[in-house]
Order: C-alpha cells, then sequence, then structure tokens
C-alpha cells in the first residue's frame, strides 16, 4: 500500500466520523427539543426527509445486492473486482436505512414494543423483518466474500431473494396505503424494484468509472447499458404512474397533481436528471469512463428526488375529500388540524407544504455517516481477512491472472474456484 | 356490541361545541383537535362556497370513525392501535413508537401526533392542565392519560374512559343541537339504531373500505332542488 | 316530535346521569377490572350557570380537581328535555381563562410616572379609587361619575350590589341595553315597553318563522336547535339576509336582501296583506291604533275629550282617550284602559268630527292612513329596493299571513341602524295585521342581551337613602343635542367611568372617545371590576379583581328560557379576588364611611353568607315571578319563573289579547307608570304623533335609506370615499369581547382577526384571500386578514368584533364608528327602554391593502 492509498483512506474515515458526530448531535436535539422544532413535518406532512432517506438508502442497499448477486451468479468474471464493494454498498445501505428509521421515531424509547408485540399485518413490521434478513445475509455475504467461501454462491441467491422481498416489501409499504393515490398502486412495488436495480447500477457505473483500468472496456460498455435501460424501465413505470393520477379524475388525483405542481422542480429533477444519465451513457462515446461518471452521478442525484416525490404528491395533498348532502358533486376536503399551533400559529390546514428545516438535514447525516462507516468497515474487514488469498496471488499481473483463471477452469470445481480468482482479483486491484 | 355514532348533518349547526368539548374532556394539548368541523368548499367558518349558482355551508364534523376495517390499526408495527371488543379503535400510549405509519394510512386526517412536550396555558399557577384528571387502562393498555408522553399519536377514544363505565362520549352529551347519536349499533333497541332506523346515512370515504362506524345522515339543504 | 326524538331524549338523561354518578365516583363501576385498573378522579362535579352577556344563561357544571376546574360540561338538568344539553363551545372551555394568562389574581394601581398598572393591596387600591372618585363627585356632582354593570340578567346580588351602590352614591347608571346597541326603539314606539320575546321553546311551536338581522345559529347558539326541531315538525322557517349565513343553510328558504332593506320588504308584504284582505280585522281593531282617529290637518290623534259628545272615560293620567267610529259612522271614545269589543267599528274611515269648540276636523283612521302610506309600496318597489324577486314577496306575504302561528325573529343586526326602529315597526305591522301577537309560537321578537329584568329586584337594588341617576353616554360624544331631553346626560358631563364586567375601551363605539378622553384627562377616574385583565383594566386607574361565574354566589335570568338559576361557588378565586358585593360595600364605606349603614355588616370571609342571605332576600320580594322558588332548590338546579297565562310556556302579551289589559306590559324594574305614557292608547300603536315623528314623516312605519341621514349628511363625499358598509358581526368564538382570549377559541380562528368582503369588491381593489387589509374612513381604522366570501352581499366589510386591541396592534375596531343620535330615540328617556341607541351598523368605509399575503395562511387557499 502507497502513502498516498493511505492517504485518501484517511478522508472517508473522517468524513464518517464527521457525519456521524453532527448527525447524532442533530438527533439529540430532536429528541429533546421535540419534533416541532427539531422538524418541519405536521400531522398532514408526517413522513419526512428521514424517510426519504431511508428509502434512498434501502434502494442503494437492495440494489447493490442485486448487482452483487448478479456478478457472481452470472458468473460475471468481468465485473468480479466490483463484488466486494457491491456487497459492502448494500449492507452498508441496509444499516443506513435502519437508522434512518430508527431517528424517525418519535417515541424511540418504546421500540421494544416492536419486538415483544409485533403487528404481523403491519407493512412496517414485515420491513423490520426483511430489513434485518437482508442485513443478516448480506454480513455473511461479506464474510463468505472476504474468506473466499464456497458456499458464496448460495448465500448470494439468498442475498438476491432478499434484497427482492426487501423492495416488494418497502413498495408494499407504500402501495397498500389507500389513503394516498400517489402511493396506492401496482406500480409502486414494481418500481421500487426497478428503482433499486437503477441505484445499484449507478453506484457499480460509478466505482467501476473511477476504477476503470480495473475492467474492460466491454464490461464497463455492459454496465453503462444496463444502467440506461433500468433507468428507461423505471421512466416508463414513473410515466405510468403520473398518467393513473392525471387520468384517475377524483378530486384526490387532482390534489396529488397539484401538489406536484406545487414542487415541480423537484419532479422534473426526478424524471429529467435519470433521463439526462440515459443520453449521456448510451451517447457519451468519446470518454467513457467519464460518460459513465457523470451519468452515475446524475442517476443518484434523480434518485434522491425521486424518494423526496415519495412523500410531496403523497403528503402535500389532502386525503379525504367531502361532497355536500345531495350534491354528489363536486366535493372538497376539509382542513386538518396541523399540530403546529404553538410553532406557526396556524392550527388547521387543507394541506401542509414540507421544507426539512436544519436539524434534520443534520440528522440526516447521521445514517449517511454510519452507511460510510459500514462501507469502510466492510472494505476493511474483507481486506483484512481476504488478506491470506491476495498474499498467496502474489504480484502477478492481470494477464497472469486471467491464465491463472484458464487454468483454474479445468479444475474440479470450476465455479468457485472462478470466484475465488476473481476475487482475487479483486484484491490485487484494490491493492494497486 | 359495536358502538357507533350517527351525526345528523341537519341538525348540526356548525358551532364546533363537540371539538371544544372534546378537546376539554381528553387534555388534548394545545395544537390538537381530535374533532373538528368545517364546511365543505368554504375558506373560513360563517363563509359559503357557491353549488349550482347557490351558496351553501354545510357543517361536517369529522373525528375519528372507529372504522370496520381500520388502516391504521392494520399498519401500526406494535399493535399500539387495536380495537377493542366494543369496537372502539383505541391508541395505548405506552406501545406507540411514534412512527406516524398511522397518519399516513388514515384517510380522514384525524390522527394527531404530539410534535413536542405536550403542554397547557400558562396562567395563574404556573401551568394549567384541563382535562379528566386520571389515566385510564383498558386491560392493561394506557388508552388515556392526562399528559401525554411526547412523540407519541393520539386521537378520538370515543372517550373510553366514559363509555368503559356506560355514559357516552363528551360530544354527543355536548351537542347542543342533539346532531350526535351514540350507542350500540348491534342493538336494534339502541338510540341510534332507532334514530338511523328508515333514515338514508352515508359513510366518509367510502371507497377507502374502512367501513366507518360513524354515520352521517345527510342534511336536507338541497333536497329536490 | 316523533317517538324517537323523545327516546332519544330519555336515553340521552340516562346516560347523562350514569355518566355523573360514574365521574362522581358515587355510580357502581360495571367492570371489577376497571376498579383495579383505574382510580375515580378525586373531585366533584358542580353546578353554575354561564354567564357572560349572551342571554345563553346555560346551566354547566364543572369538575373540581385539587382546588381548579379542569373540565366543563352541560349539565343538563332542565326539566323541559330539548334545553338539553345547553352550553356552547366558549362556555364548555371558560376553564382554560380562569386560569389562563389574563386573569386578574390582584387589586391594581396605576403609577402615575410610569404609566403601567402595578399590583397592590386591597386597601390601597380601594382607598385610591375612593379618593379619585369622591374628588370628581365633590367637583362635578355625583351624576358625572357613569357606571356600567354589563347586563342586568347576568346578576342580581353581586351585579345588583353595583347597582345598589351606584343608588346610593347618585352616580349615572349608563343602560346597559342602549349602550350596547341593542334596545329596538320599535318596541317602546310600538308596544311601550322595553321589548318582548318567545322563549326559545316556543320556536318550536311557530309553523312559519320569519328571521331578519339575527344570525341564530351562531349568535344563540343553545337555542338554535329549536328552530330546527320547527322544521322537523314540520314547520318552514325563511332567513331573511343579505348574507349567506349558518341560519341560512338551516332554513327552508334564504331570502337575500340588500342590507338595511328589510323595512321595504316589510312594508309591500303589509300592503299585499291589506290589499289581498289576509289581514286579521278583528285583531286590528281590539288591540292596535289602527281604528284611532287623526285629525290630518295636526297629524295628531284626535282626543275624545276634545270631541263633541264625547269624554274622556276614566283611566290613569298615563293614558289617553281617543275616538273610533262605529259601524254608522259616528264617533265614539275609545277605553284606554281595556282592550276588545271593538269589532263593530270602523277600520277604514275618512270623514270629519266635530270638536266640542265647534270646529270641525277631517279625520281618518290609522288603518286608512296606513293604506294610503302604503301606495307606492308595491311589490315591484320593494325589490327594486330590496332585490328580492316580486314573486318570492307575494309567495312570502300570502304564506306568513296564512300559516299560523307566524313568529318573527327580529335581531341586533337589524336594530343596530340609524332607522332600525322603522324595520322593527314594520315588521311589528305585519305580526299585528296577521293577528299572531299573544299567541304560542306567533308575533314578534327580538333577542339581543340578557337586559332584561325578570322579577322585582328593589329589595336588594334599592338602598335605603337612594339617589338615583342614568345617562346615556353617546353625548360625551356628540355633545348635547337640541332635541335631547336634559335629564339623559349629566350637566358637567361623564367625568369618571366605574365599570363592572366590560370592556369599553375596545368594546364600545365612543371606545374612541373614551381612550382620548381618558388620554386627555377630560375623563379623570377609571375603576373596573373584572376577572380577566381586559383593554379597559390596563388603561384604569384602578383595577379589582373579581370572581368568576364559577367561584361566588349570583342570581340570573334570560329572556331566553324561564329558569332562574345561581351560580355557585365551586372554587376560591384565585389569588385576592374578591366578591363584588364585598368589593362594593368597601367602596362605599371608602368613599364615605357614612355609607356603612346602607350595607349588611360583614368582613370579606362572611362574603358568601351575605350573598346567600341577599339571594333569599331577592327570592322573596322578586314578586310572584320568583317568590315560589327558594335557595335550596335553585341550589340543586334551575327553578322555572312564574308567568301569567296559562299552559307550560309563558307567551307575551297574553293579558293584553286574552284578557284585554291595556297595553304595555310592565317592564321590570320599571313601574307601569313610566312605560305607559308611549302608548297613551293603551294599544299597539303603529301611529305616533309626537312632534318629531311628524316632523320626520315617521308617524307610520317607512322606509328609509341607510347612510342617507348620518355619513352622507355628514359628509357628501362620503357617498364616494367610503362605499362600503362596515358591519360588526358577533363571531361564534366570543360573546362580544369575552373569550377573546380563550385559547381554545384562538386555535379555532388561526389567532387571526379576519374581514369578510365579496369577492367582487375585493376584486375592485386588487385584493385577494389571504392579504392583510384595513378597514378605514374618516374616524379610524381597523385591520384583518382578507377572507372572502361569495355568499356575502357586495357592498359590505365585515368584521368579526370583539378582538382586543392587543390582538389588533392597538386598533379598535370601533373606532370607524360613531353614535349617530336618531331624534325618535330622544322624545322621551327612560334608560334601558327609550333612549338614544347605539346605531352600530350605520357606518361607511372603504377597504386598502397593507400587506400583500400579509395574514396568516386561511385554513383554505
Amino acid at each position: 500500500m502507497t502513502e498516498q492509498t493511505q492517504h485518501t483512506r484517511k478522508w472517508p474515515i473522517i468524513l464518517a466520523a464527521v457525519f456521524i458526530a453532527v448527525g447524532c448531535a442533530a438527533w439529540i436535539c430532536q429528541l429533546t427539543m421535540g419534533l416541532l422544532v427539531g422538524s418541519g413535518m405536521s400531522n398532514t406532512f408526517a413522513w419526512g426527509l428521514m424517510i426519504a432517506v431511508f428509502a434512498f438508502l434501502v434502494g442503494f442497499g437492495a440494489g447493490s445486492q442485486f448487482v452483487a448477486s448478479y456478478i457472481v451468479l452470472a458468473n460475471r468474471k468481468d465485473l468480479m473486482p466490483y463484488v466486494k464493494t457491491a456487497q459492502a454498498v448494500a449492507l452498508a445501505g441496509a444499516i443506513g436505512a435502519g437508522v434512518a428509521i430508527l431517528i424517525d421515531l418519535g417515541h424511540p424509547a418504546h421500540i421494544m414494543a416492536m419486538l415483544t408485540g409485533p403487528n404481523p399485518t403491519s407493512a412496517l413490521t414485515w420491513d423490520m423483518i426483511a430489513l434485518t434478513v437482508f442485513i443478516v445475509i448480506a454480513i455473511i455475504n461479506v464474510i463468505a466474500i472476504a474468506r473466499n467461501s464456497k458456499a458464496l454462491k448460495f448465500w448470494m441467491v439468498l442475498g438476491l431473494i432478499s434484497a427482492f422481498a426487501l423492495q416488494l416489501v418497502e413498495g408494499l409499504l407504500f402501495a397498500l396505503m389507500e389513503a394516498r393515490v400517489w402511493w396506492h398502486s401496482f406500480i409502486m412495488p414494481v418500481d421500487f424494484i426497478v428503482v433499486a436495480v437503477v441505484c445499484g447500477l449507478a453506484i457499480a457505473v460509478i466505482v467501476c468509472a473511477l476504477k476503470k483500468d480495473e475492467f474492460k472496456p466491454e464490461a464497463l460498455h455492459d454496465l453503462s447499458f444496463l444502467l440506461a435501460v433500468a433507468i428507461i424501465v423505471h421512466l416508463v413505470l414513473a410515466v405510468i404512474e403520473l398518467a393513473i393520477v392525471c387520468f384517475g379524475g377524483s378530486a384526490a388525483d387532482g390534489g396529488a397533481l397539484a401538489a406536484i405542481g406545487s414542487v415541480w422542480l423537484f419532479y422534473v429533477l426526478e424524471l429529467g436528471l435519470p433521463l439526462a444519465a440515459v443520453f449521456v451513457l448510451l451517447l457519451g462515446k468519446k470518454d467513457p469512463a467519464k460518460s459513465m461518471l457523470v451519468g452515475g452521478v446524475l442517476t443518484v442525484v434523480g434518485m434522491f428526488f425521486h424518494r423526496l416525490m415519495l412523500l410531496y404528491p403523497a403528503f402535500a395533498s389532502p386525503t379525504l375529500y367531502v361532497p355536500l348532502s345531495n350534491e354528489p358533486s363536486p366535493s372538497w376536503a376539509l382542513p386538518a388540524s396541523t399540530g403546529l399551533y404553538n410553532h406557526t400559529g396556524n392550527a388547521f390546514e387543507i394541506a401542509q407544504g414540507y421544507i426539512p428545516n436544519f436539524f434534520e438535514w443534520a440528522s440526516m447525516l447521521l445514517p449517511l455517516g454510519v452507511a460510510l462507516a459500514v462501507f469502510l468497515v466492510v472494505v476493511w474487514f474483507v481486506a483484512k481477512v481476504g488478506k491470506p488469498a491476495a498474499e498467496a496471488s502474489g504480484a502477478q499481473d492481470t494477464i497472469e491472472v486471467k491464465e491463472t483463471v484458464e487454468v483454474h477452469e479445468s479444475a474440479d470445481d470450476p465455479e468457485v474456484a472462478e470466484v475465488k480468482e476473481a476475487l482475487v482479483e479483486q484484491e490485487r486491484g484494490e491493492d494497486r | 356490541m359495536r358502538y357507533a355514532m350517527a351525526i345528523d348533518l341537519d341538525r348540526c349547526i356548525g358551532c364546533r361545541t363537540c371539538a371544544v368539548i372534546c378537546k376539554d374532556h381528553n387534555a388534548e394539548p394545545r395544537g390538537i383537535w381530535w374533532n373538528r368541523v368545517f364546511s365543505p368548499g368554504a375558506p373560513e367558518y360563517g363563509t359559503s362556497v357557491i353549488v349550482d349558482g347557490m351558496p351553501r355551508m354545510e357543517f361536517v364534523p369529522i373525528s375519528c370513525q372507529h372504522c370496520e376495517n381500520a388502516p391504521c390499526q392494520q399498519v401500526c408495527p406494535t399493535g399500539a392501535t387495536y380495537t377493542d371488543d366494543t369496537g372502539t379503535v383505541l391508541v395505548d400510549y405506552e406501545k406507540c413508537i411514534g412512527c406516524r405509519y398511522c397518519i399516513t394510512a388514515c384517510p380522514y386526517e384525524v390522527r394527531q401526533f404530539n410534535w413536542s412536550k405536550p403542554d397547557g396555558v400558562e396562567g395563574v399557577d404556573g401551568e394549567y392542565r384541563w382535562g379528566y384528571p386520571e389515566d385510564y387502562r383498558q386491560d392493561g393498555r394506557l388508552v388515556y392519560t392526562p399528559v401525554r408522553p411526547e412523540g407519541v399519536v393520539e386521537k378520538c377514544t370515543f372517550c373510553v374512559q366514559y363509555t368503559n363505565q356506560g355514559g357516552i362520549p363528551a360530544c354527543c352529551t355536548g351537542c347542543p343541537a342533539n346532531a350526535r347519536i351514540f350507542g350500540d349499533i348491534e342493538d336494534p333497541e339502541s338510540e341510534i339504531s332507532q334514530y338511523m332506523s328508515g333514515r338514508q346515512w352515508l359513510v366518509l370515504g367510502e371507497s377507502f373500505g374502512t367501513k366507518p362506524k360513524v354515520y352521517y345522515l345527510p342534511s336536507t339543504r338541497g333536497e329536490g332542488e | 316530535m316523533s317517538e324517537r326524538n323523545l327516546s332519544r331524549r330519555s336515553f340521552l338523561a340516562g346516560t347523562a346521569a350514569t355518566t355523573a354518578a360514574a365521574c362522581l365516583g358515587t355510580g357502581a363501576l360495571p367492570a371489577a377490572k376497571a376498579l383495579a385498573e383505574n382510580v375515580d378522579p378525586a373531585g366533584e362535579w358542580v353546578r353554575t350557570t354561564c354567564s357572560p352577556n349572551c342571554t345563553g344563561a346555560c346551566g354547566l357544571k364543572g369538575f373540581v380537581h385539587e382546588g381548579q376546574i379542569k373540565m366543563i360540561s352541560q349539565a343538563s338538568d332542565y326539566p323541559f328535555e330539548q334545553y338539553n344539553p345547553r352550553g356552547c363551545l366558549k362556555g364548555v372551555s371558560v376553564n382554560t381563562m380562569l386560569y389562563g394568562p389574563h386573569r386578574l389574581t390582584k387589586p391594581l394601581v396605576k403609577n402615575e410616572d410610569t404609566g403601567k398598572m402595578e399590583e397592590t393591596d386591597w386597601d390601597t387600591a380601594l382607598t385610591a379609587a375612593a379618593d379619585r372618585l369622591k374628588a370628581v363627585m365633590d367637583t362635578y356632582g355625583p351624576e358625572s361619575v357613569g357606571v356600567i354593570w354589563q347586563v342586568q340578567g347576568t346578576g342580581h346580588i353581586q351585579k345588583g350590589s353595583i347597582i345598589r351602590l351606584s343608588n346610593m352614591m347618585g352616580w349615572s347608571a349608563i343602560g346597559c341595553y342602549e349602550m350596547n346597541g341593542d334596545l329596538p326603539m320599535f318596541w317602546p314606539e310600538t308596544f311601550g315597553v322595553q321589548s318582548e320575546e318567545l322563549e326559545s321553546y316556543c320556536w318550536e311551536d311557530s309553523k312559519y318563522t320569519m328571521i331578519f338581522g339575527s344570525n341564530v345559529m351562531v349568535t344563540r347558539l343553545p337555542d338554535a336547535h329549536f328552530l330546527n326541531i320547527s322544521r322537523e315538525n314540520g314547520g318552514k322557517v325563511v332567513n331573511f339576509d343579505p348574507n349567506y349565513s349558518a341560519t341560512s343553510e338551516k332554513s327552508t328558504e334564504w331570502v337575500r336582501l340588500k342590507p338595511d332593506t328589510d323595512a321595504a320588504f316589510a312594508l309591500a308584504v303589509a300592503k299585499i296583506i291589506i290589499d289581498d284582505g289576509l289581514y286579521d280585522e278583528n285583531f286590528c281593531k281590539n288591540f292596535t291604533d289602527l281604528p284611532l282617529l287623526v285629525d290630518t290637518a295636526t297629524g295628531k290623534r284626535i282626543e275624545a275629550a276634545n270631541v263633541a259628545g264625547l269624554s274622556a272615560l276614566p283611566s290613569p293620567a298615563y293614558r289617553t282617550t281617543y275616538v273610533a267610529v262605529n259601524a254608522a259612522g259616528a264617533p265614539f271614545a275609545v277605553n284606554p284602559e281595556r282592550l276588545g269589543g271593538m269589532e263593530g267599528c270602523t277600520l277604514e274611515y275618512t270623514g270629519s268630527v266635530r270638536l266640542k269648540d265647534g270646529t270641525t276636523v277631517n279625520a281618518k283612521s290609522g288603518f286608512r292612513l296606513l293604506r294610503e302610506s302604503l301606495v307606492g309600496k308595491t311589490a315591484q318597489w320593494a325589490s327594486d329596493t330590496t332585490s328580492i324577486p316580486v314573486e318570492t314577496i307575494e309567495r312570502i306575504a300570502h304564506e306568513c299571513a296564512t300559516i299560523k302561528p307566524m313568529h318573527i325573529i327580529f335581531g341586533g343586526a337589524g336594530t343596530q341602524w340609524y332607522h332600525g326602529d322603522l324595520k322593527g315597526r314594520s315588521l311589528a305591522l305585519i305580526a299585528a295585521l296577521t293577528g299572531n301577537i299573544g299567541q304560542l309560537g306567533g308575533g314578534i321578537s327580538t333577542y339581543v342581551g340578557q337586559y332584561k329584568t325578570r322579577f322585582i329586584p328593589a329589595s336588594w337594588f334599592n338602598p335605603p337613602r337612594m339617589n338615583k341617576h342614568s345617562m346615556s353616554f353617546q353625548y360625551a360624544v356628540t355633545g348635547r343635542t337640541p332635541t335631547m331631553q336634559q335629564n339623559a346626560f349629566p350637566p358637567n358631563g361623564l367625568k369618571a367611568l366605574v365599570v363592572g364586567w366590560g370592556n369599553p375601551m375596545d368594546q364600545h363605539n365612543v371606545a374612541n372617545w373614551l381612550r382620548s378622553a381618558k388620554e386627555s384627562g377630560e375623563l379623570e377616574c377609571l375603576v373596573t371590576l373584572d376577572f380577566q385583565r381586559t383593554t379597559t383594566v390596563d388603561m384604569s386607574d384602578v383595577a379589582l379583581p373579581a370572581p368568576s361565574w364559577y367561584e361566588k354566589l349570583e342570581l340570573t335570568t334570560t329572556p331566553l328560557h324561564p329558569w332562574v338559576q345561581l351560580q355557585q361557588q365551586m372554587v376560591d378565586p384565585p389569588g385576592e379576588a374578591r366578591p363584588e358585593i364585598w368589593i362594593c360595600k368597601e367602596l362605599a364605606t371608602h368613599i364615605d364611611p357614612s355609607y356603612a349603614d346602607q350595607w349588611p355588616v360583614f368582613d370579606e370571609s362572611q362574603a358568601e353568607q351575605v350573598a346567600d342571605d341577599v339571594l333569599r332576600m331577592l327570592l322573596q320580594n322578586g314578586g310572584p315571578y320568583v317568590n315560589q322558588l327558594t335557595a335550596e332548590q335553585l341550589r340543586e338546579g334551575p327553578g322555572k319563573l312564574w308567568h301569567a297565562n296559562p299552559g307550560e310556556k309563558r307567551i307575551p302579551f297574553w293579558s293584553q289579547i286574552h284578557e284585554g289589559t291595556p297595553f304595555p306590559s310592565q317592564s321590570l324594574p320599571n313601574a307601569i307608570d313610566v312605560t305607559a305614557p308611549f302608548v297613551r292608547s293603551g294599544r299597539i300603536q303603529f301611529y305616533r304623533d309626537e312632534d318629531e315623528f311628524l316632523r320626520l314623516e315617521e308617524q307610520l312605519p317607512c322606509y328609509k335609506p341607510a347612510f342617507e341621514d348620518t355619513e352622507y349628511a355628514a359628509d357628501p363625499e362620503a357617498r364616494t370615499k367610503y362605499p362600503l358598509a362596515f358591519i360588526t358581526r358577533n363571531s361564534t368564538y366570543r360573546v362580544h369581547s369575552t373569550y377573546v382570549n380563550n385559547p381554545f377559541m384562538l386555535e379555532l380562528q388561526n389567532s387571526m382577526p379576519k374581514i369578510f368582503m365579496n369577492p367582487d369588491d375585493a376584486k375592485e381593489r386588487g385584493l385577494e384571500s389571504g392579504d392583510l387589509v384595513e378597514a378605514y374612513n374618516g374616524r379610524g381604522k381597523c385591520q384583518g386578514g382578507l377572507v372572502l366570501d361569495p355568499g356575502m352581499y357586495p357592498g359590505q366589510a365585515i368584521f368579526d368584533q370583539g378582538w382586543w386591541s392587543e390582538y389588533m396592534d392597538g386598533d379598535s375596531y370601533n373606532s370607524l364608528i360613531y353614535p349617530w343620535i336618531n331624534p325618535t330615540n330622544e322624545v322621551y328617556y327612560l334608560s334601558g327602554v327609550w333612549s338614544p341607541n347605539m346605531a352600530w351598523n350605520e357606518c361607511a368605509c372603504n377597504v386598502r391593502l397593507l400587506q400583500k399575503g400579509g395574514a396568516r395562511k386561511e385554513v383554505m387557499q
């Protein structure tokens, strides 16, 4: 390891530490001062930034698991160097998401009730289970990767299933809410899975572009293409989702549209950034790695807006519309108690906008910091535990490795050997 | 036994006494209203909305609908929200983790979150707090407490502290227009069954499939017009 | 009433009893588990009477826990079940104010150096108040001290003690009825009484109800449901309102009319009723002045004493014997002491009468003059004036003449105009022409205040040494007028003001004058008794903390229901607040120790016992209305007032219509001889022949448009500068300025005073919903968040009155208003009965933008 890499590895640790420290401080502020001061939420806009961060992180977690499992199970040797990173992102995203949801609780002191009496009809219960299972399997996968486990493929299958289940549950967590027209559609769980794929691939594209030397151009091109396809599928789903609301014709649909209109820039960014990414990824032939970097970043930012837009059309619009006696239409929303009287002087409003306040932005750093820390720990762990394998490979260069792989193809258990070798290769790539 | 409430919109005069007596008896902190009365389409109390060229000012009180198929209960991860054997949907303040999933699930926007430490009013002897002054438990579950824990969700309980002892909710005893009728909807002899018998009624948000147990008897205003 | 309703009532009673028992901890709990799990709250429910000035007088009960009232419910103990539960949103949350930040707990005296009110002890405060008042009394005479005690009905013992104090000091009582603008002058002008009304439970007996200028569903909240019951029973409720109100929504029919044109509608209806022969001829003959002859040359009624061959019949000096014509065309003396038996007379007469002096005068009967006066008052004319369609006017004329009993509710919003009396007289004409007066569920009623005295209070109000004065404090602003009665204002003016339970510095249309007079020193002393720290308390020289209606013994009545009720002491008043009976006695003896013999002897700790003694004395000496009631009975619940007519419900003018007793009925606490001169014929008088009425051509009910004789006469440019009518209506969230600081009420309004306008008027001025706007005229200004109400008739800016200055950036919404005095209100002066009324609504203004979007966000966008 060179001094340079020593140095570049320091700043993520510092960043994670700062994020966690600032995030913790903000969370403590929220806990002590209360969410009235500590957030911009209200009874009508009851879920805020932290839920967006939760969905954002869990998307990267599950998505990276998809990517990791895909590489291993599809035996993409050309992408094998990325598996360790993907798995680290998977675990980090999931744990970060778990932290986000904990921070969001109004009364975390009652959390034991979740364990002592989980309600099986609640998607949130299943979400907790799915997330826990996902994390456990992701940890096992990390260890399996680090130890070059023979059972890696098995665990990767489980990882794939758990990621799928997690996103399905996430999607249903929203989609089952009949009260919210923006969520209540079959698109929601499907899109949750697609978005996870987009997120996983976007991170892969970014990481691989940064380490373009480790990958063959075809592999990078494949990744770009996969991401572009995933984005297109997601955008098609998003357009269908919008069309459902546009043609829904109910007052609530109109309310959701109005809410979208009130934050139209977010919506434009949500759709526009990934769309731009598609063009960049597919058309940026001149410097593919740079295009990938740009496309990947555009996608990640777009996905953050996508997660924010999970909230606005759902919460910034009323749910109940009441007609008059003997006048079946039109119908109107009734003002609801905002819960903000002590803060704003407005006890009742039809719908509330939402601007995350300082404490929310700051406490958002906690799940992000934790995710970063987990990522670093996993990378460190895999590097440490995986050392013997790396050392065994010696100072061979890539061509030699290739040859080695070819040699191993004739071995008794070719698949396991492939994976092992790919991991060795990856390890060396890391070291370089 | 299924407790239910009928609200006669023809009798309701929109005075908000139900909302206020509810707040007074149930120690609802500042900014929290379990019960609210508004006029669809009208910008403010005492103003109207034009429908078919004519003004209207219908008063619609809304509180927890105590749904038979309560989405809030389904989504509550800890079972803090539950339905008791009278059909009343209640919240156990000691099990609520404050995830607010129930708030997102409820189409009636009747669930309220304690965003801050619940407070009373600053007054002559320091802070004054109103409301039923003792805790009320049902099978060990804390379903009423005069000083709410911060960060939990609360809502109408049909005044569980009264109904469990044979009383009726404060909004029903307190409605000056006698527009609210409470009772056991399964008992054909009950006041509410008798009142609703032969009358047309509707529920709010029928499309949500929540099967509310608050029934609205439409106003005669606009009939045959 | 359906069986369903009956069973509901018994159900309510049953469950209420169970709840009460459970809450009191005396009932057996149904489940053993409940016993183990839950403790009954320590404390008890105590009954009292909610007593702001709202006419409700609702029986409420408070739950007292650890020395504080924790919650309030309606007592629901009225024997007439449909009165239960009685009590509104304000009353059931007053506990938040009893212990809130504005509660007055210590005597305050103004520090002359800082101008701030500072806490002090009772003796210092009483001495300061007494010294200042004595100085004014010595310099200007005692009648220059004005006294306000809110309204009579809300208290006879404690409030009675300030009346007693005033009556011994020779201070001038400022009549609360006219001060509040509530005095419907058509009552004394037409019936010779202060006012009369059906108690609200009679509304359910009406088959046809017409409402003018009264938003019953908001301002008579605990009574409003009786209109619903009337509808449920098949009755028709027709609401006449320029604006679509809650009452419009709850009526069978809403009739939209131009503001202040009710009289034009009523006159057209009267014309149709007469022209179509729908009137009750015998009623007109027997009970009204319509058969009486008027000398067409002088406009004066012809007295029997002057007619050849006739002479005045024996009657007290306050009545006059007038003349009618029999079927044969011969004049005869009409007995002013006995109504009825006039079926044979000629109602409509034009001819001549020979007088004793040998001259012959041309004479017409009142009915003939009425018919002539109505000639131009066609449905088309009324339609042009009121904007009500002709067909609607014609249909309603026929309906109200034929469906009986028909009842007219004529509220304060109709009264509080310069020509408010003309509306009342026109509407009373409909009630009389249709013969609905004196019938259960029929007639005309006014509900504008808890002013009414319902038993004889002299035993406590009148001290052994009486020195009684009154004044009409509009004259402080307008100066003395050429048409006024000299005893209506003290010769040296208003120099000191003693305020009991009022907030005139915000709440009165002389607030501008009061504030500036206080500032300039013209008003030398202001002493206030209250339980809340109002604007007036803050501007006072001395403020004395009093108990609320949960903290003292008091005796109340209201015009809206027949029950005498007590306020009871549930808890000790917080801090050093003390009962008014003690305060007033102490104030008297601090002014002059020789007044000690005018009061019972007691110290502060005995105040409650003395109040109980006064209660017994008042009941015993209150006349037949209350002398069957005992203090013990009232401590348990409501006691019903006695009334003369048979049947459960009191019927106004029953003995006039059914027993032939002459008008007026007695307006307590006045003796009959002071009010009888208002209707010297002993009949319902539609024709007034006093000079001022003749001069203004208001002999008969007529229509005169708003602002012409006031704003536009004073300033012709006002017509264009101030094209909007400034209406300060009552809010459901306040009773005048009481409850403005109730935290629950503030939440319900998003804590924001509002100005309401028709969207077109706003658009014309470039104003939008949510703007912070200002209503203004040459006299003052008032700001609020703009709310657009499409149900409002154009040409108005409406402000929900009652906000204290501190909620309005120091403004007073009354600063725009001027106390115009109508000379017909000055023909006589009897405080609280015939006296200049406040024309709150006779106020022109315009509205301008203060800040775009500057209002607190409205409930809806």
